[in-house]
Order: C-alpha cells, then structure tokens, then sequence
C-alpha cells in the first residue's frame, strides 16, 4: 500500500513546498492503480518545509507530488526512500489521479479541464 | 446530505496563525459553513457577543489572551455555546484542561478536516439538543 501526500494551493498543486499550509494525503495501492480511501486534507499551524518533510516521515509517505521545492529537502526525501514528482504544475486532482495509475512525471503541466470548478 | 449543508452552521474560528485562519475558513466555506474568523481572543469575545455562532474553534495560544482564558469567559457568558479547542502537538495536557473547563472535546494541530468537521457537526448536534 502506497501513501501519497500534495502540498496544495486552492485547488491546485502549490507552487512552492516550503509554502503550502493545505496538504492531501490519500492512501493507493499502485498494482490496481486504485485509492483505497478518500484523500484526507489537512490544515497545518503554518507553512514550513522541515515540519512538511518531519510529517511525511512520520506518517510513512511513500510519494510526493509538488510544485517548486529546494534541493535539500528534495535530496532528503529520495535519501529517504520517497519518490517526488517535483515542478508539477496541475490540478492537485488531475496529477493524483495520474500518480495513483502510474502516469505523472516530473515537471508535466496538466492544463485545467474545461468547466473545472472548486473542489471542497 | 451532510449536516452541516443543510442547516448551515456557523462557525466562529479563533487562531493567531493568520495562513492557518485563511486556508481553515475558505476551506470550510467551500464544505457549506457560515464561517467567521478573528485572529486573537478579545475578539472572539467580541464577536461572539455581537453575533453568537452555533460553535467557536478557539486555539489555545494566543497573543492577548490565550484559550483557556476565553473559554472560561465564553462559559460564562454564554453557558450553552460549545467550544472547540485546537492545540498544537504535544499540548495534550492543556487539551484535556479545556474540556475539564467545559469544552466540547479538543483537537491536535496540524488539523484533518475531516475530523473537525465532524466534531463541529457533534457539537451543534449536543447544542441543538440541549
């Protein structure tokens, strides 16, 4: 079982990692390319990338799915065993949905759908 | 339907973290709560004098006064409204202090939603009650 975590913005992917105080975290498995449960949001006391990194060791975060994020912490997630899809600039939806199948690539921009509307 | 749709509670939600207030308030807009935001304790006080919600979220620290204080201020003016507190991680203790002082129940920062969302609906479901 996969565990996938979108620092978000709204309803998009957010442009930075350090930034984000919104977060989707959905739990897959990727030999069916399926959730295996609704994606769960979660609002952080404020933006900070170290406490992002700490969150996603502690819950077991096997993916990450962002915009822009440094070097460092990008080097400590892989080092960490975390595959990152950085410099994705998408519905945070659209590119979990393709994460979840096996589909999303590093630095794919996903235009928006037409007639996209808010998600809750 | 969920509850909360259909009769529109309204909410009051009390933090210092202004990124935390704007993304918790536009967030539980879009899931269909009337929701007011204020960044520090007197003004929670004041607003819920103004306009009385169906539920305040209060966080514990803040700058003037802190948490407990207003829900000891809240419980006394407004014995019925129920309160939620939000602490940050390992405040544990101060968490069940606010529901020893008459808080609905607390909840941990970083914040699941979800989880809120269903302890606002439980709240105003005790408060309906009453």
């Amino acid at each position: 079982m996969e565990k996938l975590l979108i620092p978000v913005q709204g309803d998009f992917v957010a442009q930075r990692f350090d930034l984000a105080t919104e977060i989707i975290i959905a739990e897959f498995d990727k030999n069916i390319g399926k959730l295996t449960s609704e994606p769960k949001t979660i609002i952080m006391e404020r933006a900070s990338d170290d406490e992002l990194c700490q969150m996603i060791v502690d819950l077991n975060i096997t993916d990450v799915i962002c915009g822009g994020i440094e070097e460092l912490h990008y080097n400590f997630l892989t080092w960490k065993k975390v595959t990152v899809y950085d410099s994705i600039i998408a519905n945070w939806q659209t590119a979990m949905e393709k994460a979840v199948d096996g589909t999303l690539q590093s630095g794919e921009i996903i235009p928006l759908a037409k007639g996209g509307q808010l998600d809750t | 339907m969920k509850l909360h749709e259909k009769e529109h509670i309204r909410v009051l939600i009390a933090d210092d973290e202004v990124e935390f207030l704007e993304t918790l308030g536009t967030r539980m807009k879009l899931r269909g709560f009337e929701v007011t935001t204020v960044n520090s304790g007197g003004a929670a006080i004041q607003a819920v004098k103004q306009d009385t919600p169906d539920v305040v979220v209060l966080d514990l620290k803040m700058p003037d006064l802190n948490g407990l204080e207003v829900l000891a201020k809240l419980k006394e003016d407004f014995p019925a409204l129920e309160v939620i507190i939000l602490t940050g991680q390992g405040s544990f203790e101060a968490g069940k202090e606010g529901m020893e002082k008459g808080a609905f129940d607390y909840i941990m920062k970083p914040v699941d939603l979800n989880q809120l969302i269903g302890k606002i609906e439980e709240a105003y479901a005790k408060a309906k009650a009453a």
